[in-house]
C-alpha cells in the first residue's frame, strides 16, 4: 500500500503546489474539512448512534450547531472562538483536550486553523462528493497547448498539469506504446510481426487500428477477466479448512465471454447479480449468478450451521458493495458505520436480498445448475437426433411383440429373493472390540475403538450357488447418537468389504470370493460403496452419520456364484482402515442364492395386473423382456438403444454443475443480527437500498425509489426490492457510485492508482480524487450511450454527435433508458487548439449502448497522456514521486499472471486455449500435502501434461489455502475474499522464482531454440531478436556489448563443461531440437534467461 | 461535484519525511533504496538494527526482539497438561453440573451427546522447580523448565472450531482477510536479517495420524503488502522455494549471469530513471545471498552432539517438531524477526488417553531445549516465546468414559497457553480456573490480550500498530485487547 507516500510532492515540492496547499483561497468542506473530522472525530461523534459520545454528532450540520446537554454549541457559524469544537481542540487540559490523548490521534496546527476558519466563514457543510450523482463537467479549454490533446482526458490532465507548472512528457516512441498497449489489453507482448507492422503504418488512424485488433483478440477477454476474478474471489477450492475442490469453471468462462463480446457495464452487472431472477433466464444468465457463488464454503465437522451460512449472505454483501459501490459495508455488520451513513439497518436490508439462497452452512454447495460447454450442447443435440432415429425403429419393431411378451410374462416365474441371515459361529475383533451377538443375529460392536479394526466373521451355509451377499448396518440405542457407527459422530467408514469360501467337506478347497460390483442404498459424497472392493484401505464406505442416523443396507455381487457341495464355512472380514474409530456399530450379514434384485423386481412387477400397471412399470417390464427374449434383430436394435442411451448419459454426466444463485419459494425472514452475531436475532427486517442514496435528509425520496418502477415484479405491490431490483438500481444513470467505482478502476488498470486512490473504498474516509472532473466526465461518458466505432471513419470533432436511444431492454426494465441519457452534453467550453480536439467516431448503424467498457479504454489509450514516455527526470520523481499529475506515463511491473504469460509466449510455449477447467502447471511437489495430508480430504497436485503446462496463468488451478506459489509471490491475492488493489512489491523470492522455477527455464531454453532457429545467422542478429522480442525495441550498443561478452563466458564454459550443457537443457517436460548444438543451445539459454530476468522484460515501460 | 483541486495537499496529514525514508526496500523510495545498496547497513543483524519497518517504531524499549511461537494446533488438553485440577479426582464420571456448563454453545460434534461425564485428568501431575508448578506426567522436560516459563491458565477464545479458532489466533479475526501476526511484525518492525526473510514458517510433519490442515491465511500478508506474508521453509526439496539453481549451472555461470542481468538493468535505469529498477537489482543480491544463507542455516553438520542430545535424536530428522525448534534457534541466532511453528494433530475426540501422550512427546522436550538453549546462549532475555492451541478441551467426555477409548470436545472458555523469555516474568502462572476447568475464575486473558501483550514485549503499542486499508486504520487487536500487565517481567 503505498497512499500516505502521496503526499511527499508536498513534502519535499516548493513551488505553486505548496503555496497553493498553505493558503487555499477558501475553505472547502469536502476537500479541507471533511477529511479532518472523519479522521478525528466521527468515530465518536458521528453515524454510529450507539458509538456517540455527548450526544454530539459532527457529520450533520443541525445536530452540529445544536447544544448539547450541558448546554455547549461545538459549532456556532461565524463564531469560531466560541464554539466549543474549537475550545476542545485547542485546550492544554489533558481531560478536556479532543481527540482525546488515548485514540494517539493529534490535530496539527494546519488543521485547527482550517477548522476555525471553516468556522468563521458560517460553518458550510456539503455533501460527501461521491455521494451525489456526478455531471458532465466542462472539458478544460487549453490555452497554447505545449503538447498535443488527443481527447477530452488529455484537457483535464493538462489542465491540472499546467497549473502545478508542470507540462507532459514527450511522447513516447512507437514500439513502447505497443508494447504498452498491448500488455493493457490483452496481457501478452506484440510480436515482431506487430511491432515491424505498426512502424511501417503510417495512416493516420494506426493506433487506433492496433486498438481494434487488439478488442477483437480473445486474449483481451481473457486478460480483462483476470481482474475481474479478484473482486470475485474466483477460486477452484472451498477455501475453508479442507479447501476442497469446486467446480465454478463455467462462471470463468462466462467471464471472458462477456468481455470478448463486450458486454454492456450495465448488462453485465444486472446478470451477474441477478440473471436468475431475469424473466425467462436462460442458461447463461444464470450461469453468470456464480459471481456470488465464489466464497468461502465450509465442510468442517463441528461447525454451527447458520453461523457460516451466515457468513456467506455477509460475503455477498460486502462484496457487491465494495465492487460496484466502492462501499465499506461490512462496517455495518456489528454497528452503524463509523464514517460513512450506512446503518446497520441499510447492510441488512440489502443483507435480506441475498438470504433468499436455499443454501446450508455446512456443505452449502447447492443450489447448482448444470451447464453445459458450447461443446457439450452440440454433441447432445447429435445424441438426441441419434437416439431419436433409434427410438422410434425400435418402438415399431417391439409393437409387433408384444403377444410374445405376454407369453413370457405369464411363464415368468415368480421369484423372489430369499435371504439367509448368517448365524456366526466365530466373531473376532481385531482391533479388541466387542462383538456380541443378538436375537436378531446382528453382532452389537462394543468397548475399545481402535484406530483399525477389522471385524472377522466366521459362519456355515448348506446354499450353494450363492449369488448375492447383503451387509445391514443398524442404528443402536447404545451407539453414539444411535449410531449406525461408532465414531462419536454416529458415522462409519467401512474400507473393504472380503469373503472367503471354504469347503467343509474338503478344507483344502477354498476360494476368496472376488465381487464384481456391490450397492447400496445410500452412499455419502467420496464415501461410494464402490470403495469396498476396490482392494485400496485408503477409501471406504461411509453414510454421513452425523446427520443421518439410520439403517443402512448393502449388496455384493460375486462374479460368479459360490458354494460348496457338502456345506460351505464364510469367513468375512470387515476392514476398517480408512479413518480411525470408524467402525460399523451393529452389523447383520445375510446370504442368497436369488439371481440378485431383479428378479424379485420381475416377479413384483408381474403380479401387478397389466391394465393397472404405471408407464414406468410397464416401461421396465417390457425391456427386461427385450433384453432377454426378443429376436436377435429386435436385441440388436435394444442393444442401440441402450448404447445410444449410456452415450447421452456420459456426456450429461460430464456436464460440470456449477454455483448460482437463486431465490427459495418461501422467503427467509432476515433480522438485525445484534453485534452482527448469528445468533443474536434483533429486529426484523426489511429488503431495502441503503437510505443514504434513496431517501433525501429532509425524507423526500430521492430518485430511484427504494423499490424502483423498473422491476417487473410487481411494480406498485409494494414488495421490498429482489436482487434483480438491486442490480438495476446499480446501474440506473441516477446511482452516483457504480460508473465512478467502475471508471476508477479501469484508470487504475493503466495507470496504476486509481483517480481515486482507494479504489476499494469512496466513503467519507476516501482519498479524495486527484482529478474529480475527468473521473465525473469518464463516469457520465461510461453511461451514455455510444456509437459503435468504426477506426477507418473517425473524424474530429469538438464534441459527440447526438446519440440516438438505446431500445427498451427487458434486462433493464422496461422502457427504463429511454428518454434518460438521450440529452445533448452540456455544451463543453473546450477551445480546440490546432492540431488538437477530439477524435470522435463518425455515426453508424451498428447498435448502440450504453456502458461500454470499450468507448472507456479507447479514450485512455489513444489519449496523448497515454502516449507519454514513462521516462522521468530526477527533478520530476522528486516533485511527484508517486505520478499522480501523470507528467508520465506510468512505468509497472506486469501482473503475476502476465510475468509468466509473456515468457511463455517469448518463448512460443503458451498454449492459447479460450476457456475450459483449471490446469495443473509445475508446481513445487508437496506443497498441498504439507498443509493438509487428512485422510479423506487431501488433494493430490496432479501436474498436467503437454498443453496443460503452458495454458495463460488465469487458468491455473487455484487453491486457497495454498495459492499457485509464483503467481503468490507476484502479489496475487489468495482469492478468500474481494480484493480491489494488489500490492506491488520487489522481493528477493520473485528473483529467485525468475530465476529457477521450471516454468522460466524451460520457457528460456524454448527462447533460445527460438533466437537460434528464427533469429537470423549472426550473434549480432540473434542477440538483437532476443532483445527485441522481449522489449519491442534494439538493445544499445553498451546494452549488446554486455549480452554478447556473457553469450562468450557462457559458450567458453558449456564448452569446457559439456555435461552441464546436457543437464542444464533437461529441465521441463517439452522435447528438445536435437538438432541444435547443446553447448550452443546452453548458452543462448543462459543468455535467454537474462532476458526473462531483466526489469524491463517483466514491466510496461 | 465539488472541485477537489488540490488533493495532493490534502492528504499531506497521512505522510511525514521520516515515513518517507523509512520505507522498506520493497516499497518505493529512492532513499531507502540507497540505504539498501549502502553495504555498512547489510550489518543489520550484527548491529541489531532493523531494515524496513514504521517510523516511530518501536513505540518503547522492546523487551523482545523476536518471536518464537509454537503453536500447538488442534487444542491441547489444559486439564491434562499445564492446568492441575485435583477436584476432579471425586468428581470423576458425574455429570457436569449446568451450573457450570451455563448453557454454552457445542460444537456440532457432541451437541447431541445425552450425557456429559466428568473425565479427571488421565496422568499424575508432579510439582517442579523452586516455583512448586505442577505439571503433567505428559510434559516432563517442560516441568524441568518450570521456572523459566509463566503459564497463562486464563486464556479464553471466542470460537469452537478449529479453522476459525487458528485464523483468529494468527490473525486477530475468525474470518479470512486480515494480515497474520507475523506480517504485523515484519510490516511494524522490519527485519534484523540481511539475507533471510524476516517472517519464516515452519511446519512440523506428524510421524502417524491424520492432522488438521493449515492454510496459507494463517501467515498471509492480508491487506499488508505481499512482501509481509511469511516464507515458509520447507523439510522437503528446497528449502525455501526455487531457491536451488537448475541443473547444470555451475556458481561461476551463475554469477556471470546475475552480473549481467545487474549491468543491463542498471543501464536501464540509467536511461529511464525509474528508481523501482534499483530496487529490484537489490532483490537480485539479496536472492544471491540466501542461496548461500538458507543452506547454511540448516547445515547442522557443525552442531556438536550436545545439542543433539538437549533435543533428542529426532533433531536430526527434518520436519521433526524437534528439528523446528532447532531450526527456530538458529534462524533466532540469524536475524528472523517472527519464527512460526506449527506442531499439529492434538484434535483427539476419541481415545485421548492413548492418542495425547505421543502428541505430547513430540513436543515436550524440544520446546523445554528451545527455552534451554537460547538461555544458555544468553538470548532468552530478547526472545519471548509462546506455545499452545487454538482453544481447550471439554473436562466432559466425548465417548464412553468407562470405555477408556474417550475424547474430549473443543472448550473455548479456558485454556492454558505457557510463554518465556524477553518480558515475560518467569516461574510464575496467572490465572485461575474454577475446580471444573471449565470457567475462568480470575484473571481472564482473551486472544486479543495475549496479541496485544506478545506486541507489547516487542516494544509495539498494539492500538498504535496500524495500517490504513479501506480509509480506516485497522488493527491486528481490532479494537479490542489489553496488556496482561500481571505476567510481564
Amino acid at each position: 500500500m503505498t497512499f500516505r507516500f502521496a503526499a511527499l510532492a508536498l513534502a519535499l515540492a516548493a513551488g505553486p503546489l505548496a503555496a497553493a496547499a498553505a493558503s487555499p483561497a477558501t475553505v472547502d468542506f469536502n476537500r479541507d474539512i471533511r477529511p479532518i473530522l472523519s479522521d478525528n472525530c466521527f468515530a465518536c461523534h458521528g453515524p454510529d448512534e450507539k458509538a456517540r459520545k455527548a450526544n454530539l454528532r459532527l457529520d450533520v450540520r443541525e445536530s452540529a450547531l445544536a447544544p448539547v446537554k450541558s448546554g455547549a454549541v461545538a459549532i456556532i457559524p461565524g463564531n469560531a472562538s466560541q464554539s466549543e469544537l474549537i475550545k476542545r481542540i485547542t485546550t492544554k487540559d489533558a481531560d478536556d483536550v479532543m481527540p482525546p490523548p488515548k485514540t494517539g490521534k493529534k490535530l496539527t496546527a494546519a488543521q485547527v486553523e482550517s477548522l476555525r476558519r471553516w468556522i468563521a466563514h458560517g460553518a458550510k457543510y456539503q455533501e460527501h462528493w461521491a455521494f451525489v450523482k456526478p455531471e458532465r463537467p466542462a472539458v478544460p479549454a487549453i490555452r497554447n497547448p505545449k503538447s498535443a490533446l488527443r481527447n477530452p482526458v488529455d484537457n483535464f490532465i493538462v489542465d491540472r498539469l499546467q497549473k502545478q507548472g508542470l507540462s507532459p512528457s514527450p511522447e513516447a516512441d512507437r514500439e513502447t506504446w505497443l508494447r504498452r498497449v498491448t500488455f493493457d489489453l490483452t496481457g501478452l507482448p506484440p510480436t515482431l510481426a506487430e511491432i515491424d507492422a505498426f512502424l511501417a503504418d503510417k495512416s493516420t488512424q494506426a493506433y487506433e487500428k492496433v486498438v481494434e485488433r487488439l478488442f477483437a483478440s480473445p486474449r483481451y477477454g481473457e486478460h480483462m477477466a483476470r481482474g475481474w476474478l479478484d473482486l470475485a474471489r474466483y477460486a477452484d477450492t472451498h477455501g475453508y479448512q479442507m479447501d476442497q475442490a469446486r467446480t465454478m469453471w463455467r462462471w470463468r468462462e462466462w467471464v471472458i465471454e462477456a468481455f470478448n463480446r463486450n458486454m454492456p457495464f450495465d448488462q453485465f452487472t444486472v446478470e451477474q447479480l441477478a440473471g436468475d431472477l431475469l424473466p425467462d433466464a436462460t442458461v447463461e444468465q444464470r450461469l453468470a449468478t456464480g459471481f456470488n457463488r465464489n466464497h468461502l464454503i465450509t465442510i468442517e465437522g463441528g461447525v454451527i450451521d447458520e453461523e457460516y451460512r451466515t457468513e456467506y449472505v455477509v460475503d455477498r454483501v460486502t462484496t457487491t458493495a465494495t465492487t460496484w459501490m466502492g462501499l465499506t459495508m461490512l462496517c455495518a455488520r456489528c454497528h452503524d458505520h463509523k464514517f460513512d451513513p450506512l446503518t446497520m439497518r441499510d447492510f441488512y436490508g440489502m443483507f435480506a436480498m441475498f438470504n433468499q439462497v436455499p443454501e446450508r452452512g455446512i456443505g452449502g454447495f447447492a443450489p447448482q445448475l448444470k451447464t453445459p460447454t458450447k461443446a457439450q450442447e452440440a454433441a447432445l443435440a447429435q445424441l438426441d437426433r441419434d437416439l431419436a432415429a433409434t427410438q422410434s425403429a425400435h418402438e415399431a419393431a417391439a409393437k409387433s411383440l408384444v403377444p410374445e411378451q405376454a407369453k413370457w410374462e405369464a411363464t415368468f416365474a415368480a421369484a423372489k429373493a430369499e435371504w439367509q441371515v448368517i448365524e456366526a459361529t466365530g466373531l473376532k475383533s481385531t482391533g479388541g472390540a466387542t462383538l456380541t451377538k443378538q436375537d436378531d443375529q446382528s453382532l452389537l460392536v462394543s468397548g475399545k475403538n481402535s484406530p483399525h479394526d477389522t471385524y472377522e466373521v466366521t459362519a456355515r451355509t448348506a446354499l450353494t450357488n450363492i449369488a448375492v451377499v447383503r451387509l445391514e448396518a443398524l442404528t443402536d440405542a447404545s451407539l453414539p447418537n444411535t449410531g449406525p457407527g461408532r465414531f462419536n459422530n454416529a458415522n462409519f467408514v467401512l474400507s473393504e468389504f472380503e469373503l472367503e469360501a471354504v469347503s467343509i467337506a474338503e478344507p483344502q478347497k477354498k476360494v476368496k470370493v472376488k465381487f464384481a460390483s456391490a450397492q447400496a442404498d445410500y452412499s455419502q459424497d467420496n464415501y461410494n460403496i464402490a470403495h469396498t472392493i476396490d482392494g485400496k484401505p485408503g477409501t471406504g464406505w461411509a453414510v454421513d452419520g452425523p446427520t443421518r442416523n439410520k439403517d443402512c443396507t448393502a449388496w455384493f455381487y460375486p462374479d460368479k456364484p459360490f458354494g460348496f457341495p457338502g456345506g460351505t464355512e464364510l469367513r468375512f472380514a470387515l476392514r476398517h482402515e480408512t479413518i480411525g474409530g470408524h467402525g460399523i456399530g451393529r452389523p447383520r450379514l445375510s446370504i442368497s442364492t436369488s439371481a440378485g434384485p431383479q428378479e424379485a423386481e420381475i416377479a413384483g412387477l408381474v403380479a401387478v395386473p397389466r391394465e393397472k400397471r404405471n408407464a414406468k412399470q410397464a416401461e421396465r417390464l417390457r425391456e427386461v423382456f427385450l433384453a432377454r427374449h426378443a429376436s436377435p434383430g429386435m436385441k440388436q436394435l435394444t442393444a442401440d438403444l441402450a448404447a445410444s442411451r449410456e452415450r447421452k448419459k456420459q456426456v450429461e454426466a460430464a456436464i460440470p454443475s456449477t454455483m448460482i444463485m437463486q431465490d427459495m419459494e418461501k422467503r427467509r425472514e432476515t433480522h438485525l443480527l445484534i453485534r452482527g452475531q448469528y445468533d443474536k436475532k434483533g429486529e426484523k427486517v426489511e429488503a431495502a437500498f441503503p437510505a443514504v442514496f434513496t431517501v433525501a435528509a429532509d425524507g423526500r425520496k430521492l430518485a430511484p425509489n427504494a423499490k424502483p418502477e423498473t422491476s417487473n415484479a410487481k411494480p406498485d405491490s409494494g414488495a421490498p426490492p429482489s436482487r434483480l431490483d438491486l442490480a438495476r438500481w446499480l446501474v440506473s444513470p441516477d446511482h452516483p457510485l457504480t460508473a465512478r467505482v467502475a471508471v476508477n478502476r479501469i484508470w487504475e488498470h493503466y495507470f496504476g492508482t486509481g483517480l481515486v486512490r482507494t479504489s476499494e473504498n469512496f466513503g467519507v474516509q476516501s482519498e479524495p480524487p486527484s482529478h474529480p472532473e475527468l473521473l465525473d466526465w469518464l463516469a457520465v461518458e461510461l453511461m451514455r450511450p455510444q456509437s459503435r466505432p468504426s477506426p477507418l471513419s473517425m473524424n474530429r470533432s469538438p464534441e459527440h454527435p447526438s446519440p440516438a436511444l438505446r431500445a427498451p431492454s427487458p434486462l433493464l426494465g422496461g422502457g427504463e433508458r429511454d428518454g434518460v441519457r438521450g440529452a445533448l452534453p452540456s455544451g463543453s467550453k473546450a477551445e480546440i487548439a490546432a492540431g488538437g480536439g477530439t477524435l470522435v467516431p463518425t455515426p453508424q448503424t451498428s447498435p448502440l449502448a450504453a456502458w461500454d467498457l470499450r468507448h472507456l479504454h479507447r479514450l485512455i489509450v489513444l489519449s496523448a497522456t497515454y502516449r507519454q514516455s514513462s521516462r522521468v527526470s530526477p527533478a520530476l520523481l522528486q516533485r511527484d514521486p508517486e505520478n499522480l499529475l501523470l507528467a508520465r506515463a506510468p512505468r509497472l511491473r506486469l501482473s503475476a499472471e502476465a510475468v509468466r504469460d509473456n515468457a511463455l509466449f517469448l518463448s512460443g510455449l503458451l498454449v492459447e486455449k479460450v476457456g475450459g477447467p483449471s490446469v495443473m502447471p509445475y508446481q513445487p511437489e508437496g506443497l498441498w500435502f504439507e498443509l493438509n495430508d487428512r485422510a479423506g480430504y487431501r488433494m493430490d497436485y496432479v501436474q498436467g501434461r503437454g498443453p496443460d503446462l503452458y495454458r495463460r496463468s488465469l487458468y491455473t488451478f487455484w487453491k486457497r489455502t495454498s495459492p499457485p506459489p509464483t503467481l503468490n509471490l507476484f502479489d496475487a491475492p489468495e482469492r478468500e475474499f474481494c480484493v480491489v488493489r494488489r500490492s506491488r512489491t520487489t522481493t528477493p523470492l520473485q528473483a529467485l522464482a525468475l530465476l529457477h522455477d521450471p516454468t522460466y527455464v524451460e520457457a528460456a531454453r524454448h527462447f533460445a531454440e527460438r533466437i537460434l532457429t528464427q533469429g537470423g545467422a549472426t550473434t549480432d542478429e540473434r542477440l538483437t531478436f532476443a532483445f527485441r522480442t522481449a522489449t519491442a525495441r534494439k538493445p544499445t550498443a553498451a546494452e549488446a556489448k554486455v549480452l554478447r561478452a556473457s553469450l562468450e563466458q557462457q559458450l567458453t564454459a558449456f564448452r569446457k563443461h559439456p555435461e552441464s550443457a546436457g543437464k542444464s537443457l533437461k529441465v521441463g517436460e517439452s522435447p528438445r531440437n536435437e538438432k541444435l548444438d547443446a553447448a550452443e543451445h546452453a548458452a543462448w539459454t543462459a543468455i535467454a534467461r537474462m532476458i526473462l530476468n531483466l526489469d524491463e522484460t517483466i514491466t510496461k515501460g | 461535484m465539488n472541485p477537489l483541486p488540490e488533493p495532493i495537499a490534502t492528504s499531506a496529514h497521512h505522510v511525514t519525511r521520516r515515513h518517507f525514508l523509512g520505507r522498506s526496500a520493497t516499497g518505493i523510495g529512492t532513499l531507502a533504496l540507497a540505504s539498501l545498496l549502502n553495504p555498512q547497513l547489510f550489518a543489520a543483524a550484527q548491529s541489531g538494527k532493523a531494515r524496513g519497518g514504521l517510523p516511530g517504531l518501536p513505540h518503547f524499549k522492546p523487551r523482545a526482539k523476536r518471536v518464537i511461537y509454537l503453536f500447538e494446533s488442534g487444542a491441547p488438553s489444559q486439564m491434562d497438561t499445564l492446568d492441575y485440577k485435583p477436584a476432579l479426582e471425586k468428581l470423576h464420571g458425574t455429570e457436569l453440573p449446568d451450573s457450570i456448563r451455563q448453557g454454552q454453545r457445542l460444537t456440532g460434534m457432541t451437541s447431541g451427546q445425552k450425557s456429559f461425564p466428568v473425565a479427571k485428568n488421565f496422568v499424575p501431575f508432579k510439582q517442579y522447580g523452586r516455583s512448586g508448578a505442577w505439571m503433567s506426567d505428559l510434559l516432563p522436560h517442560i516441568g524441568g523448565i518450570a521456572d523459566d516459563i509463566c503459564v497463562v491458565k486464563t486464556m479464553h477464545t471466542e470460537a469452537i472450531n478449529h479453522d476459525p479458532a487458528i485464523t483468529f489466533f494468527q490473525t486477530g479475526s475468525e474470518q479470512p482477510g486480515r494480515p497474520s501476526i507475523g506480517a504485523w511484525a515484519s510490516y511494524g518492525l522490519g527485519t534484523l536479517s540481511e539475507d533471510l526473510p524476516a517472517f519464516v514458517v515452519l511446519i512440523s510433519k506428524n510421524t502417524y495420524g491424520s492432522p488438521q490442515p493449515l492454510y496459507a491465511r494463517l501467515w498471509g500478508s492480508g491487506f499488508l503488502p505481499s512482501n509481509h506474508q511469511g516464507v515458509k521453509l520447507r523439510s522437503t526439496g528446497d528449502p525455501v522455494l526455487f531457491l536451488k539453481d537448475p541443473a547444470g549451472a555451475g556458481d561461476e555461470s551463475r554469477r556471470q549471469m546475475l552480473d549481467g542481468i545487474a549491468k543491463l538493468n542498471t543501464l536501464r535505469q540509467a536511461e529511464v530513471g525509474d528508481p523501482e529498477i534499483n530496487t529490484r537489482i537489490a532483490a537480485y543480491e539479496m536472492a544471491y545471498r540466501m542461496q548461500m544463507s538458507v543452506p547454511d542455516l540448516t547445515d547442522l553438520s557443525k552442531e556438536p552432539e550436545s545439542t543433539f542430545k538437549l533435543y533428542g535424536e529426532e533433531a536430526k530428522t527434518p520436519g521433526t517438531q524437534a528439528y523446528n525448534c532447532l531450526l527456530a534457534r538458529r534462524l533466532a541466532e540469524r536475524g528472523a524477526r517472527f519464527i512460526q511453528l506449527y506442531h499439529r494433530d492434538w484434535d483427539h475426540h476419541s481415545r485421548l488417553p492413548q492418542e495425547h501422550p505421543r502428541q505430547a512427546r513430540e513436543t515436550d522436550q524440544p520446546s523445554a531445549a528451545l527455552v534451554t538453549d537460547l538461555k544458555q546462549r544468553g538470548m532468552l532475555d530478547d526472545t519471548l516465546i509462546v506455545w499452545g492451541g487454538e482453544f481447550g478441551r471439554t473436562v466432559y467426555s466425548q465417548g464412553n468414559l468407562a470405555g477408556g477409548n474417550y475424547g474430549r470436545d473443543h472448550h473455548p472458555r479456558c485454556f492454558s497457553v505457557w510463554l518465556a523469555g524477553g518480558g515475560i516474568k518467569p516461574g510464575i502462572s496467572h490465572g485461575q480456573t474454577d475446580d471444573f476447568c471449565y470457567n475462568v475464575a480470575e484473571n481472564p486473558v482473551h486472544v486479543h490480550d495475549l496479541q496485544a501483550t506478545l506486541l507489547h514485549c516487542l516494544g509495539v503499542n498494539h492500538e498504535r500498530l496500524t495500517h490504513r486499508f479501506q480509509g480506516r486504520d485497522y488493527r491486528l487487536t481490532d479494537v479490542h485487547g489489553n496488556v496482561v500487565k500481571g505476567i510481564l517481567a
